[in-house]
């Protein structure tokens, strides 16, 4: 078993079993391949990589989530919440390399309103255990941003393009700015006969033409792109080129980011937005505001609650809720949480099983409360 | 310690380094055993000893602060440590070995010319193939630097120990991200350099240790060569 080396693991256990979470064990040395599929290549830059003699990428374990994932993937799928405490390891800048993690990931639950409050409420339950003080909440939501992309009729490809970026507001609104400007000449550097095709709207003629460019270069024409997925972006793309981004829509979408205010003022804030740009949030903002209710009389004291619409992960695996809790003042949270719906089925699930969960950086809370 | 000077063991930059030296006035005498390492620079305001080590060798050893100066190339340099210049100074450009460390994918991506394009491939293609794009190179660092900043994600990087450029042919790999001069390679493998993909501007620089010890007499040594080369190009 591994040795844990918080001093809070017995209030953490005695937390769990109070509250029906499944212990999980998991190994330190890890799989690196699952965080690489599923977190990227950035994530390399933050884990401890070995590999053994047959060359099989191992890591020490960065973090819990994945490799519980993978152990509720592998023992059946009933719905379970899993609670875990135990050393992780990253390299970070001007923190320890090792420190102990601590939290619970609840999968399977369909009730995904009620189990994202009972998530936020159990990591705010268990800080108040271990003697932390005031605290503030940030929430953030990444479905609603892209209801709101929906909402606003945008492209099919403009609207994959900024949903990917919410969560960087810097690069969401350079994106915005971009694609406000002068459109682009989509047949830079086309062949004639090529564009002959385009222009003729004769999308398998295109395809024909990446076939045989393919053929010629060597090009396997199943393993990676296939000539018909390249013909249909290539169509897409000259059809937006001559489209830009109307002012009312850029600006709605900087008003949204804009949004950030006390869980208490927020859904009403977001119905005057959605009344000022005549549009309607649909279901995502139910879901919200069903959220948020559960939030406010949920009693927590001590505690200031706000909803940031620009907060958001840059992980295609979080589909709702995120949120971080911080010490009053603390500058890194004590707390990640959140909902990542698709992360089940990238690492192998046949169906979307529904995840939410948190991990709390030990290190951080002890010494909030030293 | 002495003064060592670590230049290319071999072709094009070696001569090329050899012949700058001797230009600038600062003759080399190359050891009389040809299987010899070391060699002496001469003309110089003290002993330098020249190391004649391979080029990534150099990039290395200039970081752990082992010689003081060496000649390489940029890339090297900057692949081999992330925040180089915190470990090198990049003191003279050399005007030669010049090559561009350049993303590059297959010529029938017609649809993509830049790397805005690259991004929305990249981000469709788990949905379509169910793994993420990869990329293979040997440039770890320079293109997960490049990446982060241009904000993609959605890719791996497979290692690539060969010939780079095969990779999409073989099916290792979807795109690469390779050094190249002249393009010929590239252009022979069907494969074309994005607009904005190049990644580095590189060509062969005589670098100093910023980890390196530096006695006020080597720190007039390495003044002495920077200007005499400067001065030559």
């Amino acid at each position: 078993m591994v040795q844990v080396a918080t001093k809070f693991a017995d209030q953490l256990h005695a937390f769990f079993e109070a509250n029906d979470c499944v212990n999980a064990e998991i190994g330190l040395l890890q799989p690196a391949d699952p965080y690489l599929e599923t977190a990227g290549e950035d994530f390399r830059r933050l884990m401890f990589l070995t590999s053994d003699q047959t060359s099989t990428n191992l890591c020490l374990r960065p973090e819990f989530t994945v490799p519980v994932c993978l152990h509720h993937l592998a023992s059946g799928q009933i719905p379970v919440r899993y609670g875990y405490v135990g050393t992780v390891f990253r390299q970070r800048e001007d923190e320890p390399h090792e420190f102990d993690q601590a939290g619970i990931e609840d999968l399977g639950n369909e009730n995904r309103v009620e189990a994202d409050i009972a998530s936020l409420l159990d990591a705010e339950t268990i800080l108040r255990k271990l003697g932390v003080g005031d605290i503030t909440i940030l929430l953030g939501d990444q479905a609603i941003f892209k209801a709101l992309l929906l909402a606003l009729g945008l492209p099919k490809a403009w609207q994959e393009k900024l949903g990917r970026e919410f969560g960087d507001t810097e690069r969401l609104n350079q994106s915005l700015e971009r694609l406000s400007g002068e459109s682009s000449n989509p047949y830079e550097d086309l062949p004639a006969d090529l564009v002959e095709h385009i222009n003729s709207d004769d999308a398998q003629a295109v395809a024909g033409w990446v076939t045989d460019k393919m053929r010629a270069s060597g090009l396997p024409l199943s393993a990676g792109r296939t000539p018909s997925a390249i013909a249909s972006r290539l169509m897409d793309k000259v059809e937006l080129a001559s489209a830009t981004l109307s002012d009312e829509n850029r600006s709605a979408l900087e008003q949204f980011l804009e949004i950030d205010a006390p869980i208490e003022d927020a859904a009403k804030i977001m119905g005057e937005f959605e009344a000022a740009n005549n549009l309607s949030f649909g279901p995502s903002f139910e879901n919200l505001k069903a959220r948020f209710e559960g939030i406010q009389s949920s009693g927590m004291e001590n505690c200031s609650v706000h909803y940031q619409a620009s907060f958001g992960r840059r992980l295609d695996y979080y589909t709702g809720q995120v949120f971080e809790i911080y010490a009053s003042n603390g500058k890194r949270p004590l707390v990640g949480g959140g909902r990542y719906d698709h992360l089940m089925s990238i690492l192998g699930a046949e169906s979307t099983v529904p995840a939410v969960g948190f991990s709390i950086w030990m290190d951080r809370l002890e010494q909030v409360v030293s | 310690m002495s003064f060592t000077i670590a230049i290319p063991s071999k072709g094009r930059l070696k001569e090329r380094s050899i012949e700058i030296f001797n230009e600038a006035g600062f003759n080399v005498e190359l050891p009389d055993n040809a299987r010899s390492y070391y060699g002496q620079l001469k003309n110089t305001p003290g002993d330098v000893e020249i190391a004649f080590l391979s080029a990534s060798e150099i990039a290395r050893e200039l970081i752990a602060g082992n010689i003081q100066m060496g000649i390489t190339g940029e890339d090297l340099a900057r692949e081999t440590i992330a925040d180089a210049e915190a470990y090198v100074e990049f003191c003279v450009p050399l005007q030669f070995g010049h090559a561009d460390v350049v993303i590059a994918v297959p010529e029938a991506w017609v649809d993509v010319a830049n790397v805005a394009d690259l991004d929305d491939v990249a981000a469709e293609f788990r949905a379509r193939h169910g793994r993420r794009l990869r990329i293979a190179t040997k440039y770890w660092h320079l293109t997960q630097n490049f990446f982060a900043n241009h904000g993609i994600t959605a890719y791996r990087i497979v290692e690539s120990l060969g010939a780079t450029e095969g990779a999409p042919a073989s099916g290792s790999a979807d795109i690469i991200v390779d050094i190249t001069s002249t393009g010929t390679t590239l252009r022979a493998n069907q494969l074309k350099i994005l607009s904005d993909g190049i990644i580095l501007k590189s060509q062969a620089v005589l670098m100093a240790s910023k980890k390196a010890e530096w006695g006020e007499n080597d720190r007039v040594i390495k003044q002495t060569l920077c200007e005499g080369i400067a001065n030559i190009l």
